[in-house]
């Protein structure tokens, strides 16, 4: 069993900097817990704190009902695995693995036994007898996580383990940490700038913004629901489509010239420039309710729900200017203009859209969220 | 011939041809390499030869016979080279005696040096407590003051201890150095903090820390610390000439010093010292040169 509290956690520096304000959470066992943010959000000093290696300003932390505020980092008996590895260059990858058993001096026999199946479960066996010079970048990661779960930590903290690998690579370590929390069941805390790993990794996620909690869910959640415009900008790639908005309901019906009804009665639109689209449903209601009419919003579109062609969801048409085409194999991402803004469409490989071309582009209305301009918050979150 | 070539031309050229040109080429590039290098040997050796004009000619006045010295012809190398000199040195003073003090007192003060400045330099980097700053402030101050105005008070300190004419005298007052904290400071601050972090998360005390790890790993900064200590201490004149008396005592400066005396003045006999207690010094930093340098810049630049 172990289980984390942060009750209402501060740090503060001595020349005022607020690194990490009232951060409050609680962490529950065999929990993979991610901590996601841009740099200089917080996140590496709140694991810092955690790890006994600052100190807290205000706030608690408990671990396994342990008041941990005053103990030492060894008394904490956590384990970390640090971004440069920090594994020991005069030591052989065995010593450095036993080095945490050897400090608290354990029988060679029991030592002997325990850095075995730990290589066996790394995949290191053969290089036991090597130094750290000699290995290659995942396996220095490898031994630096051998040497952290050899004496079965409360808790396994990862400060940006795989940044300083190259892309495929992170990839094939991203699967193994998956897979090696499943076989372990150790509760993780880990750090990424990275919403990919923090997506693919985390049981739940934390996102962090200038040292405070932006929201705390679990992947799909945060995808799917983001709280306000910067979580929904942060997590996602290519990042969710802002397009500003105001908030038009017709009262009356109106007609076009030639007589046809150009609007039914009480019809609702997002409208920027000469752009309408309509609102319908929930998110209709939801606005209703809040009494946004004539108010200026920012509506939040993910790339996938921005097609080329019309489909039973994708039904309200914009035109746009195809500014940029990445072909990333089986789909392609399309970068269009629309009035002052940047827009980007996630459309099937068969488009033949190319720079240039003027098009239809067509939006799943469903899946908008809406932010209200000042206050950042998704008006639609549930 | 000419180094152009037009590409046409060489496509025109048969297989044999072309193996000769290319062989041609090739035997140019050899000679010019081998120019520059030959002038760079030159100027070597001429600069070589112009610093190390005075020791190469003490020790070329130290293997004369004594009458060769005092003539009114040039005598650069001795015609009768003798080691007699050398005899008579060692039996005018006891010379012995004087390097086995100097190699006792110097190997102590490097060993004692290495183990104070390591550990004060390792609390100056690693720890964390208030008033480090001006600490290490303090420390780097006394650099600024020079050993001579300190050495009076230093010797009335020492009498009062009863210390005079012993090692300790020659000793302790030399164990530490604000130059050796400096020195461990600047190599631990470009040492990963990460590791130290680590090594506390393990459950490693500082001591472990230090001996396990930080040691090992700093090793070219002891080696340089080692050899500038160790020469620093073996030419240490002034405070020995101050506290010790005795012949048992004295080290090899102060041994050549009495070399020099007012009845009977031989240029011979004090050359021939001074290239004996040279030899030492020497072959300490031939042996540890590398380390000296590489450990003086490799606190600078990172990697």
């Amino acid at each position: 069993m172990s289980e984390l509290v942060l009750k209402n956690i501060c740090k503060e520096y001595e020349n005022g900097f607020k690194a990490v304000d009232n951060f409050s959470l609680e962490i529950k066992d065999k929990e993979f817990l991610i901590f996601v943010g841009p740099s200089g959000c917080g996140k590496s000093t709140t694991l810092r704190m955690i790890a006994g290696l600052e100190e807290i300003t205000t706030g608690e932390l408990w671990i396994d009902n342990q008041f941990a505020n005053y103990l030492d980092s060894q008394e904490r008996e956590l384990s970390m695995v640090f971004q440069s590895y920090a594994l020991y260059p005069n030591m052989t990858v065995y010593d450095n693995i036993a080095f945490s058993l050897q400090v608290r001096k354990l029988g060679k026999q029991e030592i002997d036994k325990r850095v075995q199946e730990v290589a066996r479960l790394l995949g290191l066996e053969k290089l036991l007898q090597q130094r750290p010079k000699d290995l290659s970048g995942g396996q220095r990661q490898r031994v630096a996580i051998g040497n952290a779960i050899i004496r079965e930590p409360k808790v396994l903290l990862m400060d940006e383990p795989l940044s300083n690998l190259d892309a495929k690579l992170r990839g094939q370590m991203r699967v193994e940490l998956a897979e090696l929390h499943k076989r372990l069941g150790n509760t993780i805390i880990y750090v990424t700038h990275d919403q990919t790993e923090a997506m693919t990794l985390g049981t739940r996620i934390v996102v962090m913004k200038d040292g405070i909690i932006q929201q705390i869910d679990a992947p799909k959640n945060l995808y799917e629901n983001p709280i306000n415009l910067f979580v929904a900008g942060f997590i996602g790639f290519p990042m969710m489509n802002m397009i500003k908005a105001r908030i038009m309901i017709h009262e009356e019906m109106a007609y076009s010239q030639r007589g046809r009804s150009a609007y039914a009665e009480n019809e609702m639109f997002y409208v920027f420039e000469k752009n309408r689209i309509q609102v319908t449903g929930y998110v209709k209601e939801v606005l209703l309710e809040k009494d946004y009419r004539g108010q200026d919003v920012i509506i939040g579109i993910r790339p996938e729900h921005i097609s080329d062609r019309p489909t039973m969801n994708a039904t309200q048409r914009i035109t746009g200017e195809v500014i940029g085409r990445e072909l990333l194999g089986s789909e392609i991402i399309l970068y269009f203009s629309i009035l002052d803004m940047q827009l980007s469409a996630r459309v099937e490989a068969t488009s033949t859209a190319q720079v240039g071309d003027k098009m239809d582009f067509f939006l799943e209305t469903d899946h908008f969220c809406v932010f209200d301009e000042k206050t950042e918050e998704n008006l639609m979150y549930h | 011939m000419d180094n152009s070539i037009s590409f046409e031309k060489l496509a025109s050229f048969t297989e044999e041809e072309r193996e000769a040109f290319h062989e041609q080429m090739k035997e140019r590039q050899i000679s010019k390499q081998r120019m520059r290098k030959g002038i760079r040997v030159v100027i070597n050796i001429v600069v070589a030869l112009f610093v190390l004009l005075p020791l190469l000619y003490a020790i070329s006045v130290s293997l004369m016979p004594s009458g060769e010295l005092y003539t009114l012809e040039l005598n650069l190398l001795p015609k009768n080279p003798t080691l007699r000199n050398f005899a008579d040195a060692i039996a005018k003073v006891p010379l012995v005696r004087f390097v086995v003090n100097s190699f006792l007192v110097a190997g102590l003060i490097t060993f004692g040096q290495i183990i104070s400045c390591s550990l004060a330099a390792f609390s100056f980097s690693f720890l964390d407590f208030k008033g480090k700053n001006a600490l290490f402030m303090l420390v780097m101050a006394t650099m600024m003051i020079p050993g001579e105005a300190t050495i009076i008070s230093n010797y009335l300190t020492v009498s009062g201890f009863g210390w005079l004419d012993s090692y300790q005298v020659l000793i302790i007052p030399y164990l530490t150095s604000a130059m050796g904290i400096f020195l461990f400071r600047q190599f631990y601050l470009s040492f990963p903090i990460s590791l130290y972090e680590s090594a506390k998360i393990d459950g490693c005390s500082n001591l472990r820390f230090i001996v396990g790890i930080l040691l090992p790993l700093t090793k070219a900064a002891i080696g340089a610390m080692a050899v500038y200590t160790f020469i620093n201490a073996w030419n240490m004149y002034l405070w020995p000439l101050l506290v010790t008396g005795s012949n048992t005592m004295r080290t090899v400066q102060i041994g050549i010093g009495m070399l020099d005396s007012d009845e009977s003045q031989s240029i011979i006999l004090m050359i021939a010292g001074v290239v004996m207690i040279i030899l030492p010094s020497l072959s300490i930093f031939i042996v540890g040169q590398k380390q000296l340098i590489r450990g003086m810049f490799q606190g600078a630049v990172k990697g």
